[in-house]
């Protein structure tokens, strides 16, 4: 633990000699641990799951009212209260990318299978990811918020009034709507870019996902198999006790190997199930939030081309006013000249109307054309952010993916060596 | 000319064998030339029976004797479409086949064997006796040191048998099968399936009592495939063999798919083993048929077996062979019934065994117990988790191969992250080594693991059917009891007949003694009354006479006597025979649980343990090169 964070340390200080002023002022090291079943609240029918929230930052703030800056600060959390962490910062940082919850597990909480330690772990990591990533995020991490959520000890009293305090944002609910069929006009190279290299990087790793399913229940499968090879060499050695002294010793000694596989098996299994296909299913969960970011900047940039092209109809329809009569308009002056209604002065007066109209949508449009840009200027350097929180777990997955492959490998090499000097 | 002289060696060997190999003391020698005598008799007598009573036999045996060969022909061989008119005498001496026969027929077969064999077989039996001695009358005239020399220079030269080539052999007719090229010292020969299949089931008779290594199963090219592997997966050969058989020296010649050269590895591996173990073999060694076997003179050696007297000669089955030397098989065993599969019911039946018999045959239960585990262990436990294990792995490398190729395209992806680009480029390598390690590892197990383990399933198999004979012995023995248990009994039922015969003559005296009387005394008084009282008494005696014997007085007389004659002669038979089989039986038992199964459990345990070693060090070289491919990894990681 100590060492871990000394290395944290170290790494944190790399970033900060680079000069990245994307890189937040503070650094936190979170860990997600020790799921326990709770016993319901009162008036409910089921339970839920606790889950250990540890933090440590270099942060001062956090240890307000506590003696030791080092040590570390301990809080229960349940899903739903992460879940509501999450709602609220999307609520309040909407021009920012807020990194995905693992689904519910609507079929889990069904089939009561949401207790067993397999779901539980996989959670673990994935809750883990879930703070890890806004602990990156140079706005996220500095809400206060967040802070409450990895700090309080009262957060019940916190959390009846941060629930209050969401409100149902109707207007982007009505844009997303009425622009649900709707695309942007003129989009911009760099987006269209961001979009495809999106795409490739979501498909690949989905199929990297696919291939160490398939490996981790080959993995489960050998393991196995193993077990069982074992057993039949025990009752070998047994049969052959008492006849070969010497072959009943050998198989013994063998057995040793295979065991230590099967066991590497299983812990080289479990790593690659609760971790890392864990990390490869949050990173797409996290594409997913960057779409959802670009699909609302797109709704921003929709409103302003509707803006445009409204008052380019205005325009034109005050300039073909201003132009002069048209002979199509005959039976029209005919009429009105009947009616003894003034034609020189009805049409002055639809000119000054749509002179008014013009001026007031030229005013609206500069504000859109603002928001518009203004939020594609967000949300680019949202996707910076993304791109760097991305490459940045890839990195650690793949070392972790690394040091585990080096654990499994020097484990069976020892056993190995050992039989094999044996024999 | 030169097939003669080899049959007089082989008789000349095989008698000197027998001689050198019996440390019996001169009691033995004495039985063996008591029961001589004894047998000459035994031929006589059917000499002396009435001429017609002989002829209607002959002929019945004759008819029967076809029959039985004919159905012996069609069940024997399964494969007779498949295989070419020339060979169909081969058939004939594939002990499965009759022992399939014998198991499915078991009543059948003994009433026949007990009933219309047995003349025919006295006097062909007669025939090969006079054969045999003759053989060895002429064989002990021969040179003694030009036969003792190719044992000799057998064991000196511990050279070991290849078998070079695989390649498809055209008979005609569209059909065609894999000659495999043997090589030893400096000769070469060529054999197919068929004849290591001959080889070893002549083995089987005139070794009864040794453990013959065993052959690959019987398979169609086709079927290998299905039963085996369930796919076509094709596995890397690997560079250095396991020690026993290196299958890199052998080259196939043939357009085959993966599931046939992988069946057609397996056969050169299993009869290469086969036939080195049969080198190592002393009992075996001792004898000219090995040497035979490769001397590419006898270019077919099916022609070269049928041409055999001493082959043509043996028993076809085991149980008929006399165990001490089954060229010479006497009389007596050619007699002994086939014990079939409802006789171990009688032996659970069995409730009057000796004590001497229950403890020697509990012993053996627990050795057939103790070798079936044994069995299953390595079949149901060992072999088949290792067959799955290299399967999994197998389909891992193909796994590792595609993570390989996605991460690197991953790499390619994010080219614009250098760093990143990099470190997946890495373990692009990684799982592409990973993949390439487990394509050497998947190939090392299945050609030097788990064919191996294949091998000690079918040697643990061999050693069954030796435990097996050993048991079939015993049950043939319980049977021979049992029958002259019976014909005791039946004896002594006729004895007691004989001795109702001799009351009933002397009461039919008396009541003719006392009717004379009754006549004389009352010649003219009463007549009616004396009349009536005389019809009575001589009705009641007809009565008795009718209830008693059916024929004449004459006949009654002898026909008992002649049936105790033929019980006894049967009896005698019986004796001889029970006497023979509970010394063979005695001889087995022994030479089985002191020779064959410890030398048996010394090659397993030695087969074993090259097993389990070579196994180790796969893993261990295995684990090894992942070890440094993924700490290779690791320094570009820590570097980045």
């Amino acid at each position: 633990m100590t060492d871990k964070g000394k290395n944290d340390l170290t790494s944190k200080a790399k970033d900060k000699a680079r000069g990245n002023p994307e890189k937040p002022p503070y650094w936190f090291e979170i860990i997600v641990s020790d799921p326990q079943k709770r016993t319901g609240d009162p008036g409910s029918s089921s339970g839920y799951v606790s889950y250990q929230i540890s933090t440590k930052t270099n942060n001062t703030s956090f240890y307000d009212n506590r003696g030791d800056p080092e040590s570390i600060i301990v809080v229960h959390r349940r899903y739903s209260d992460l879940l509501l962490l999450h709602d609220i910062l999307l609520n309040r940082f909407p021009t920012c990318i807020i990194p995905p919850l693992p689904d519910k597990k609507v079929f889990q909480y069904i089939a009561g299978d949401r207790f067993s330690q397999r779901f539980t772990q996989k959670r673990c990591h994935s809750l883990q990811n879930f703070l890890r990533r806004v602990s990156l995020h140079p706005d996220l991490s500095q809400s206060k918020v967040f802070k409450t959520f990895l700090v309080s000890k009262d957060w019940e009293s916190h959390r009846k009034v941060l629930q209050d305090s969401l409100q149902p944002n109707k207007d982007e609910v009505t844009d997303a709507f009425m622009n649900a069929f709707k695309t942007v006009h003129k989009q911009n190279e760099e987006f269209t870019e961001i979009r495809e290299k999106s795409d490739k990087l979501d498909r690949t790793v989905t199929k990297i996902d696919k291939l160490f399913h398939k490996v981790v229940k080959k993995n489960d499968s050998m393991s196995e198999d193993y077990t069982k090879l074992g057993s039949n060499l025990q009752e070998l050695q047994e049969l052959v006790t008492g006849e070969n002294e010497e072959l009943a010793a050998k198989l013994k000694i063998f057995n040793e190997g295979v065991t230590q596989l099967s066991y590497g098996l299983q812990d080289l299994t479990k790593y690659l199930d609760y971790e890392y296909i864990v990390d490869l299913k949050d990173l797409e969960h996290y594409i997913d939030s960057m779409r959802q970011l670009i699909k609302l900047k797109d709704q921003k940039q929709i409103d302003y081309e509707e803006l445009s092209d409204y008052l380019t109809r205005s325009i034109k329809e005050k300039n073909n006013l201003i132009s002069g009569y048209g002979g199509s308009n005959f039976f029209a002056n005919k009429l009105e000249e009947l009616a003894g209604i003034n034609q020189e002065a009805s049409r002055r007066e639809k000119i000054n109307k749509l002179e008014g109209k013009i001026t007031s949508l030229t005013g609206e449009l500069e504000n859109a054309k603002k928001v518009a840009d203004g939020f594609e200027q967000e949300c680019l350097k949202e996707i910076d952010h993304f791109e760097s929180v991305k490459t940045a777990e890839i990195k650690k997955s793949l070392g972790s993916l690394a040091d585990h492959h080096i654990e499994f490998y020097e484990r069976i090499l020892e056993a190995w060596e050992k039989v094999d000097d044996s024999l | 000319m030169s097939d003669l002289n080899d049959v007089q060696e082989n008789a000349k060997l095989n008698s000197e064998t027998r001689n050198t190999g019996k440390a019996e003391p001169p009691h033995g020698t004495t039985e063996y030339v008591a029961e001589a005598e004894i047998s000459k008799n035994g031929v006589g007598s059917p000499k002396k029976s009435p001429k017609k009573g002989k002829v209607g036999k002959g002929d019945n045996n004759k008819v029967e004797t076809e029959l039985v060969h004919t159905a012996l022909l069609e069940k024997d061989n399964p494969f007779m479409e498949e295989g070419p008119t020339g060979f169909t005498k081969s058939a004939l001496l594939e002990i499965p086949g009759m022992r399939s026969h014998n198991l499915k027929n078991p009543n059948e077969d003994y009433e026949d064997d007990s009933e219309g064999l047995l003349p025919l077989n006295q006097e062909s039996n007669a025939e090969t006796c006079r054969t045999s001695l003759s053989g060895s009358i002429n064989s002990m005239n021969g040179e003694t040191s030009a036969s003792e020399e190719p044992s000799v220079s057998n064991r000196k030269k511990s050279a070991r048998i290849h078998i070079l080539e695989a390649k498809r052999v055209s008979e005609g007719q569209g059909r065609a099968y894999i000659a495999y090229v043997i090589q030893f010292e400096n000769s070469t020969v060529q054999r197919r399936y068929s004849d290591f299949e001959s080889l070893r089931s002549i083995l089987i008779r005139l070794f009864p009592m040794t453990l013959i290594p065993p052959i690959p199963e019987k398979q169609s090219i086709k079927n290998y495939g299905k039963s085996i592997t369930g796919s076509s997966s094709k596995y890397l050969l690997p560079s250095e063999g396991s020690g026993s058989v290196d299958l890199s020296l052998s080259v196939i010649h043939a357009s085959v798919n993966n599931s046939d050269e992988k069946l057609i590895r397996h056969r050169i591996r299993m009869l290469t083993e086969f036939l080195n173990k049969l080198l190592t073999n002393e009992e075996i060694t001792k004898t000219s048929i090995i040497t035979d076997f490769l001397d590419p003179n006898n270019h077919n050696w099916h022609e070269f077996v049928n041409s055999s007297s001493t082959f043509s000669s043996l028993p076809k089955s085991i149980l008929q062979c006399n165990p001490l030397d089954p060229t010479n098989t006497t009389r007596i065993h050619a007699m002994l019934p086939i014990p079939g599969s409802s006789s171990q019911l009688l032996l659970n039946k069995e409730s009057n065994d000796k004590k001497m018999d229950k403890e020697r045959s509990k012993s053996f239960t627990n050795i057939e117990q103790d070798y079936k585990q044994y069995e299953n262990l390595l079949d149901n436990g060992i072999y088949k988790y290792n067959r799955r294990t290299t399967k999994t792995y197998h389909d891992l490398k193909s796994d590792y191969n595609e993570i390989g190729e996605v991460f690197a395209q991953f790499a390619h992806e994010q080219a614009q992250v250098g760093e990143l680009a990099e470190q997946l480029s890495y373990l692009s390598n990684a799982f592409s080594g990973s993949s390439i390690s487990l394509e050497k590892l998947v190939g090392r197990l299945y050609y030097n693991i788990n064919e191996p383990l294949n091998e000690s399933v079918h040697m643990a198999t061999s050693a069954r059917e030796l435990i097996k004979y050993r048991k079939l012995k015993y049950l043939q023995n319980e049977m021979i009891k049992k029958s002259l248990n019976s014909k005791r009994a039946q004896l002594e039922k006729l004895e007691a007949q004989n001795n109702e015969y001799k009351d009933v003559d002397k009461i039919i005296d008396n009541e003719m003694s006392k009717s004379h009387t009754i006549n004389l005394e009352r010649p003219n008084n009463n007549t009616g009354s004396g009349g009536k009282s005389y019809g009575g008494k001589l009705f009641n005696g007809f009565n008795k006479l009718a209830s008693m014997v059916k024929d004449s007085v004459k006949y009654q007389e002898t026909d008992p006597h002649t049936a105790s004659i033929n019980l006894k002669k049967e009896i005698e038979q019986l004796s001889e025979s029970l006497e023979v089989t509970e010394n063979d039986l005695e001889v087995i038992s022994k030479v089985i649980k002191n020779d064959q199964l410890p030398k048996f459990s010394k090659e397993r345990e030695v087969d074993l343990s090259e097993i389990l070693k070579h196994y180790s060090r796969y893993m261990r070289n295995y684990a090894r090169q992942n070890l440094e491919i993924w700490k290779e990894v690791k320094r570009h990681q820590d570097f980045a």
